[in-house]
């Protein structure tokens, strides 16, 4: 209990001369990969239901429906969104879709915020 | 549910139906039984057959007899239809005799001589006036006895009517009679079919009053049979909902197995999807590891900004904290050891005891005496002052 809070460190490193190349052209090289940007990922995200778990669920519909506590004809995937197809047969869904809207909506709500961040990659 | 998917696919008949309406038979069932009330048992209905013992009027009538009359009487139709024939040949006869006569008159005229002559023609005469006279009486005669006879007859007739005509009458009341005993009869046949209809009514109510009883216990029987099967089938629905559930558990879980897995895929190329795009910055961060494995010569310089109790432990550290010393006190903070920390007033007498009253903030030394008396201490005039370097 003898010290109050605050106070800071500070530690200075010497950068060798035989390291000062390879650390410039790092730098150089990051500031290349700094103006690529982000680069989205449009693959699969999310895996949509079995076909076991989507019998099951309409059974629950089913049993709803007997005794009188959900609609006639209701498919216990109403309402869920349409899974793509992947490779080897995959199901499911992609953000990708959802993020381009986002950044679409971005740009037609604040256009020169969206030009200012983009130029921090040119 | 073969076939059924995501996004509004076809979906399979609900083969969960037939339970539910098990279910609800049964509750049908279960409440139909439930609500057979024995109750008391009513009087079966027993209709009184009254009978029809009511006198019949006699609605005969005996015929009247008139007796018949002659003037009234058509004479005609008891006529002789030959008498005309009768008197025709008679009068050819007559005539014919009357001209034999003739002929005997003008033979002997004209062997007289006196043919022609006024005697002759006399004679002629008288002959013809018998012939009229004998032809007349002949047909009035025979006229008469038609006429008698007809009149005979039809006097019969009249008599015969009259007779026939009474022996009607009698016939009639003869038969009014037996009608009159008949109503009689069939009144007293009527009086003791209702009678013998009351007895059977009677009966009959005796008989349907044991039926009912009977019923009703039948009908018991019958509700405790059916809340029995109802019961039943209710367990039965029961079962194959229970089964039907632990099934579909089963699937969701096995699915939710597969879709794990799915994911776990996904999972996976999406990581390395990610080493694919951080693969340059981790590139990058070779060169900046390859030089911090190399000893590089650093050096270090620590600045430190004081705290309150920095504050508070410069110079001194022993300072007067008695509460007694203090007013307007407040709570401003508190330490990690659970004392609180104040800012206060000292009072006007505290400055004449000699004690440390440079800082208004701090603990409270009553406070410390209880958590660490070791950095408590009790000044010459009484009051205590707190260690905080001990703190």
């Amino acid at each position: 209990m003898s010290g109050g809070k605050g106070g800071s460190q500070t530690t200075q490193a010497q950068i060798p001369d035989w390291a000062k190349e390879p650390t410039i052209r790092n730098i150089a090289r990051a500031e290349e990969l700094q103006k690529v940007g982000y680069m989205p990922y449009y693959g699969a995200d999310v895996a949509s239901f079995s076909p076991m778990e989507q019998m099951a669920m309409q059974g629950t519909v089913n049993q709803a429906q007997a005794f009188g506590l959900a609609p006639q004809g209701m498919n216990a995937m109403a309402g869920m969104p349409q899974p793509q197809q992947f490779a080897n047969g995959l199901t499911g869904y992609s953000a990708g879709g959802l993020y381009d809207q986002a950044l679409a909506e971005t740009q037609a709500r604040n256009p020169e915020f969206q030009k200012r961040y983009n130029e921090l990659f040119s | 549910m073969a076939g059924a998917g995501q996004g509004g696919q076809t979906v399979a008949p609900n083969l969960n139906t037939a339970t539910a309406g098990a279910l609800y038979g049964a509750g049908a069932g279960t409440a139909q039984a439930m609500g057979f009330q024995p109750g008391m048992v009513g009087r079966p209905n027993a209709p009184y057959y009254g009978g029809q013992a009511q006198m019949v009027g006699t609605g005969g009538t005996t015929p009247q007899v008139q007796s018949g009359q002659l003037a009234n009487t058509n004479l005609a139709q008891y006529q002789n239809p030959y008498t005309q024939q009768v008197i025709d040949t008679q009068a050819q006869d007559v005539l014919r005799n009357a001209q034999l006569g003739l002929n005997q008159l003008s033979g002997q005229a004209q062997r007289a001589g006196a043919f022609g002559g006024s005697r002759h023609g006399v004679a002629m005469g008288e002959i013809g006036r018998g012939v009229a006279q004998t032809l007349g009486q002949q047909s009035a005669q025979l006229r008469q006895a038609g006429f008698q006879n007809a009149q005979q007859m039809a006097q019969q007739d009249i008599a015969s009517r009259m007779q026939a005509d009474l022996a009607n009458q009698q016939a009639s009341a003869n038969d009014l009679s037996r009608q009159l005993q008949a109503q009689g009869m069939n009144q007293q046949a009527a009086e003791n079919q209702a009678q013998r209809m009351l007895q059977a009514s009677t009966t009959g109510a005796q008989l349907g009053m044991q039926g009912a009883l009977a019923n009703q216990q039948a009908g018991l029987q019958g509700a405790q049979m059916r809340l029995g099967a109802s019961q039943q089938m209710g367990d039965l629905a029961n079962l194959g909902f229970g089964m039907s559930n632990t099934i579909q558990d089963r699937m969701l879980q096995q699915g939710a197995m597969q879709r794990a897995l799915n994911q776990q895929l996904m999972d996976t190329a999406q990581q390395r999807y990610a080493e694919y795009q951080g693969l340059p910055q981790q590139t990058i961060g070779y060169v900046s590891q390859a030089l911090g494995a190399s000893p590089i010569p650093q050096s270090q310089t620590t600045t430190k900004q004081p705290g309150l109790f920095d504050y508070l432990t410069l110079g001194a550290t022993m300072k007067a904290s008695d509460i007694r010393l203090k007013k307007n006190i407040t709570k401003v903070g508190k330490l990690k050891n659970g004392l609180n920390i104040y800012k206060w007033e000292w009072k006007s007498f505290a400055k004449t005891l000699g004690m440390p009253l440079k800082t208004t903030i701090g603990v409270m030394a009553q406070e410390v005496q209880k958590l660490k008396p070791e950095a408590v201490h009790e000044h010459e005039s009484g009051y205590l002052m707190v260690d905080y370097g001990a703190l």
